[in-house]
């Protein structure tokens, strides 16, 4: 098929890309990882699983001992290191090598991308996200009603509506456990002490199903997500993906790694490499749009102008761990059906360009050996405390929004590495208010149990090929177009103009939907 | 930065198995069960401990003068988290942790704030007595 537009990727921006050039003619290319079908799904409650001793090892160790990746390796999170989720994140450093200067990347060449492993939370930008971005909200709310449409949204409105936007098409929102329950209702009671502060806490917009919804099941509470792929229940990128070539919208050339892209001006040419045979090849179309991940996608930008000096600009939502216990839940039981986020909150913290959130998690289905050590007894100790603490425990997880700043870059070495170099920031003023702030509630934690990954652990990576309204050198203007090259644009965050604290998918798949769509309309134009 | 091989040399599976069957009976008072045995010597081939310290001769030190190896444990990992005694006794967690028997161990799914109080109590005087012992012991045998 001579191709419209090729579209690069399929994970969020990919697929939302390629929703929006809905009635063209569309080439989706993609190393596509997939999930090893030998494995019997699991069925069961990861408790029950454990408790009875009838879980797979391969599942939840793995024959290859892929659990225990964090004894020995750079962290990385329980929703990549599982084996049956391996595949996310397997081997992209061969595909795409980089070096790491302050920095922790990871990226993933599977079909749906980081969307197998990503924590379902869609957030709708407001005008304070997207300051600096030469786009509005009106902009993009069309394409988050029809996303929230097609991606099954729970949520509802509270207090974090005015943060999150309407709630109108969403599903109802996830149950809490007790938990959950419990800090919500102490929060309510001293509403007014957290205003002060300026802390609200809600309900999280989550792309988890509360109830059937499009042929896929509800979520059941049984925390398997972390050892399996393709939960019904959680949207993964991969499911539009297999219903658009179901429909013949668009066709999938997977195993496809993409090495770069000339534009003649009329159209474009698409070099790759496959990545079992080896052999070369190159795709045509009139357009393309890059939708490989921010850093991936400016890569190929760098790679095909042969450019080995120029330094982009590379944002990050630092994060950070701020454990809390409420007291008196210590010694109760665990909840073995329950969600894993069960809060967010939003953080006007003093002295920060904009409002921090952060996603507020019980004691989760994971294996809790990820846990164990960090506790400061002796192992057998440690193991005491996990039992009677665990339960008592939630974890604030805090994003720190960013900017484009000259020390922090990245660009392509002579040698075909990327480096990624980020200077390290100072962290810690925030969590110690929100401490100070949920004392009032019975909730207590300590600056010093507090951690503070490198820069890079959050996975959201933005702002290399920046939107401008008068885009220079590589930048893209208002509609993804890259600045110089006609015919080609950028879907994914890599054209945030910055980065707000906001978890950035919804957004992302937003914005490469209405990219698509502006790329679809110049197409029937021409 | 350690790297992962599963072609890696295996290492002496002997000595991991009489290692393994120490650790075990030093937290719990029994010999590993047979197939954590085996799963800890191949666990050794996928995850490459060689950098660390102490070294092996050590931790053979403590197996074969029978010390207390979880206070030496919580002793390193004061001083040096990425230990290679702490590795280890990670690596024998997460295969118990799977495991029916040892559910009640970690997870705990009825109870409540008073019964907890007693095993808490005991957690931390226990690991304020083991950490000096541990500190003891690591002198003696040059781990730290």
């Amino acid at each position: 098929m001579q191709a419209d537009a090729i579209v690069v990727g399929s994970g969020p921006a990919g697929v939302a890309a390629a929703l929006g050039l809905a009635g063209r003619r569309v080439l989706v290319l993609d190393v596509g990882r997939e999930p090893s079908s030998r494995r019997s799904p699991l069925t069961e409650n990861v408790y029950d699983l454990k408790r009875t001793g009838t879980a797979p090892f391969d599942a939840l160790i793995g024959s290859r001992y892929e659990s225990l990746h964090n004894v020995h390796r750079p962290y990385l999170t329980p929703k990549l290191k599982a084996p049956g989720v391996r595949y996310v994140s397997e081997g992209w450093s061969e595909l795409s090598p980089v070096t790491l200067e302050g920095f922790d990347a990871v990226m993933s060449f599977a079909k749906g991308g980081l969307g197998n492993a990503w924590g379902a939370g869609v957030y709708r930008f407001n005008a304070v996200d997207l300051r600096g971005f030469p786009i509005t909200v009106a902009d993009l709310d069309p394409f988050y009603d029809e996303l929230t449409r097609h991606l099954g949204v729970s949520g509802t409105d509270d207090d974090l509506a005015e943060d999150f936007g309407t709630s109108e098409g969403c599903l109802p929102p996830l149950e809490r456990n007790d938990l959950g329950r419990d800090l919500l209702t102490r929060y309510r009671q001293h509403r007014a002490h957290f205003g002060k502060l300026g802390i609200r806490i809600g309900t999280p917009r989550m792309a988890v199903l509360s109830r059937e919804f499009r042929g896929r099941g509800a979520y059941d509470y049984n925390g398997l997500e972390f050892f399996q792929p393709h939960t019904p229940a959680i949207y993964n990128p991969a499911f539009t993906l297999d219903e658009l070539v179901a429909e013949g919208a668009v066709e999938y050339a997977s195993r496809r790694l993409v090495l770069g892209y000339s534009d003649g001006g009329d159209g474009v040419r698409v070099r790759t490499r496959h990545v079992e045979t080896g052999a070369e090849e190159s795709f045509e179309a009139r357009k393309l749009v890059l939708a490989a991940g921010a850093l991936n996608t400016a890569r190929l930008v760098l790679a095909s102008s042969e450019d080995h000096e120029t330094r982009l600009p590379l944002l990050d939502n630092r994060i950070s761990y701020v454990p809390f216990l409420n007291v008196w839940r210590i010694g109760a039981g665990v909840e073995t059906k329950s969600l894993p986020i069960q809060l967010n909150l939003v953080y006007e913290a003093p002295g920060q360009a904009g409002p921090i959130q952060g996603s507020i998690y019980g004691v989760g289905a994971t294996l809790w050996c990820d846990f164990l050590f960090d506790f400061p007894f002796a192992a057998r100790d440690n193991m005491r405390a996990l039992k009677y603490l665990m339960p008592a425990m939630v974890v604030v997880q805090l994003f720190y929004p960013d900017e484009a700043r000259p020390e922090n870059y990245l660009r392509l070495g002579a040698d075909g590495r990327m480096v990624l170099h980020y200077e390290k920031r100072a962290l810690g003023e925030v969590e110690a208010g929100l401490i100070r702030g949920f004392r009032r509630i019975g909730y207590f934690g300590s600056p010093r149990l507090c951690k503070f990954p490198m820069a890079g652990s959050s996975y959201h990576y933005a702002g290399g090929l920046p939107m401008r309204t008068d885009p220079g050198r590589y930048e893209t203007d208002p509609e993804g177009r890259l600045s110089g090259r006609g015919n080609v644009f950028i879907a994914d965050p890599a054209n945030f103009s910055t980065l707000p604290s906001k978890n950035l998918t919804f957004t992302n798949m937003a914005n490469a939907m209405r990219i698509g769509r502006l790329v679809a309309g110049e197409l029937a134009a021409s | 930065m350690s790297t992962v091989s599963a072609s890696a040399p295996p290492a002496d599976d002997s000595r991991l198995q009489r290692e393994v069957d120490y650790w075990h009976e030093n937290l719990f008072g029994q010999p590993s069960p047979p197939e954590v045995r085996e799963q800890y010597v191949e666990a050794h081939r996928h995850v490459s401990l060689d950098s660390r310290t102490p070294s092996s001769t050590i931790l053979t030190r403590i197996v074969e003068e029978r010390l207390d190896a979880e206070a030496i444990e919580l002793h390193l990992r004061r001083t040096d988290p990425e230990n290679a005694l702490t590795a280890k006794f990670k690596i024998l967690f997460y295969l118990l942790e799977i495991r029916g028997e040892y559910y009640a161990r970690f997870v705990r799914e009825e109870g409540s704030f008073l019964t907890s109080l007693p095993g808490l109590t005991l957690a931390a005087v226990r690991s304020v007595f083991k950490a000096a012992r541990g500190k003891r012991q690591a002198r003696r045998i040059d781990a730290g």
